[in-house]
């Protein structure tokens, strides 16, 4: 009790959740580059679900934000305009409130008790990220479109249209990601006994 | 206690799994819709031929323009420009089955250059950047295309210069 007690409050200071943020954003950043021939194929939204899941909404954003203000800039297929940022930045954050609205579900108190049914957990992180894959594409190609039909709803039908190859490469790949990799770091990180601030709360 | 979370939790289950449904059965319509527009091909389709002009500039005021009266109207604009130069490409699979152009007549892209698709929008009568690969492009639509090889400033096409000093552009067809 004393021990998760000490634990939750270290995360709780803030050059700790700087910490974090800069490893969870040093990892996406490095599995996207690495993955930079296989398009819309990223271990990235993951991490950003996986650091909200554990750390919280704020901490989540912060890693989203900061992947993109890297990854936007510095990007071997081109530089994104800034309102293209936005969109982009703003749709990473759906992976964060999915981990946050997760965190909060029934699945992370089963997952503390030590549930063993972890097929089923399984599915339900995949559909959840297929769930917020779907939303990050429906506005990203709604953005990659905008002011250009003269028509809001043309362009967000015109950008889902021919977006769709990439976003269904984008929403199968995350769906698996967040069936395998995001659950087995959740169990792993239980057993070994993270207890976040939340946790303690 | 020994209830599985399914049965636990009926209802979070069940709308999960409509909504994923219902999101698999959107894209599927939406890729169903991409694919047939973009295999679109003149009626007749097969045997006909069509006359396209392609430009390759080279950036460097160097670019060439080629006239070919006789392409098959089911090709579309990859084929069509592997037949009248050396390509470099690289092939991505379903979904996206598209080549990713890397070089033309040994003009290579890089971290500053790379080659960009235009079309003339016939309506307009002004240069667009295309929204789709070369793959995706068929005679339908655009009879007059150009690679242009320019540098790679921004993601967003509507900074971009035409493939022609000083011609007009549009963002949008129509």
């Amino acid at each position: 009790m004393t021990s998760s007690c000490t634990k939750a409050s270290v995360l709780d200071r803030r050059s700790t959740k700087v910490m974090i943020t800069a490893v969870f954003t040093a990892l996406a950043l490095a599995t996207n580059y690495a993955l930079i021939g296989i398009p819309n194929v990223k271990i990235m939204d993951t991490l950003v679900f996986v650091a909200a899941f554990f750390f919280g909404l704020r901490l989540g954003i912060g890693v989203a934000a900061s992947i993109w203000l890297v990854y936007g800039f510095v990007n071997p297929n081109g530089v994104d305009s800034f309102l293209m940022l936005s969109f982009l930045m703003v749709g990473e954050c759906f992976y964060a409130l999915a981990g946050v609205a997760l965190k909060k579900s029934f699945v992370a108190r089963d997952l503390v008790k030590g549930t063993k049914e972890y097929q089923r957990l399984s599915i339900v992180f995949g559909l959840v990220g297929l769930l917020a894959t779907f939303a990050y594409d429906a506005l990203t190609n709604f953005g990659s479109w905008i002011f250009r039909t003269g028509s809001l709803y043309q362009d967000f039908v015109f950008g889902n249209i021919i977006g769709v190859p990439f976003s269904v490469a984008h929403e199968a790949s995350n769906v698996v990601f967040f069936a395998t990799i995001a659950p087995a770091i959740v169990v792993a990180a239980t057993r070994l006994g993270l207890r976040t601030p939340q946790d303690v709360s | 206690m020994g209830l599985s979370i399914v049965s636990e939790h009926k209802v979070f289950f069940a709308i999960l799994f409509l909504v994923g449904a219902g999101i698999v059965a959107f894209q599927a319509g939406a890729y169903y819709y991409y694919q047939r527009s973009s295999s679109a091909c003149p009626s007749p389709c097969q045997g006909s031929v069509v006359a396209v002009e392609t430009l390759i500039n080279y950036g460097n005021s160097t670019s060439h323009w080629i006239n070919k009266t006789d392409v098959p109207s089911d090709w579309n604009f990859y084929q069509l420009t592997a037949s009248i130069a050396i390509v470099q490409a690289t092939y991505y699979g379903p979904p996206t089955s598209e080549h990713l152009i890397t070089g033309i007549n040994g003009v290579q892209s890089n971290q500053q250059y790379f080659w960009s698709l235009w079309a003339i929008c016939e309506k307009s009568n002004a240069w667009i950047a295309t929204n789709v690969g070369a793959d995706a492009i068929h005679f339908t639509t655009y009879h007059t295309l150009a690679w242009y090889y320019q540098a790679t400033n921004s993601q967003d096409s509507s900074t971009w210069n035409p493939p022609v000093s000083g011609a007009s552009k549009v963002t949008i067809c129509g």
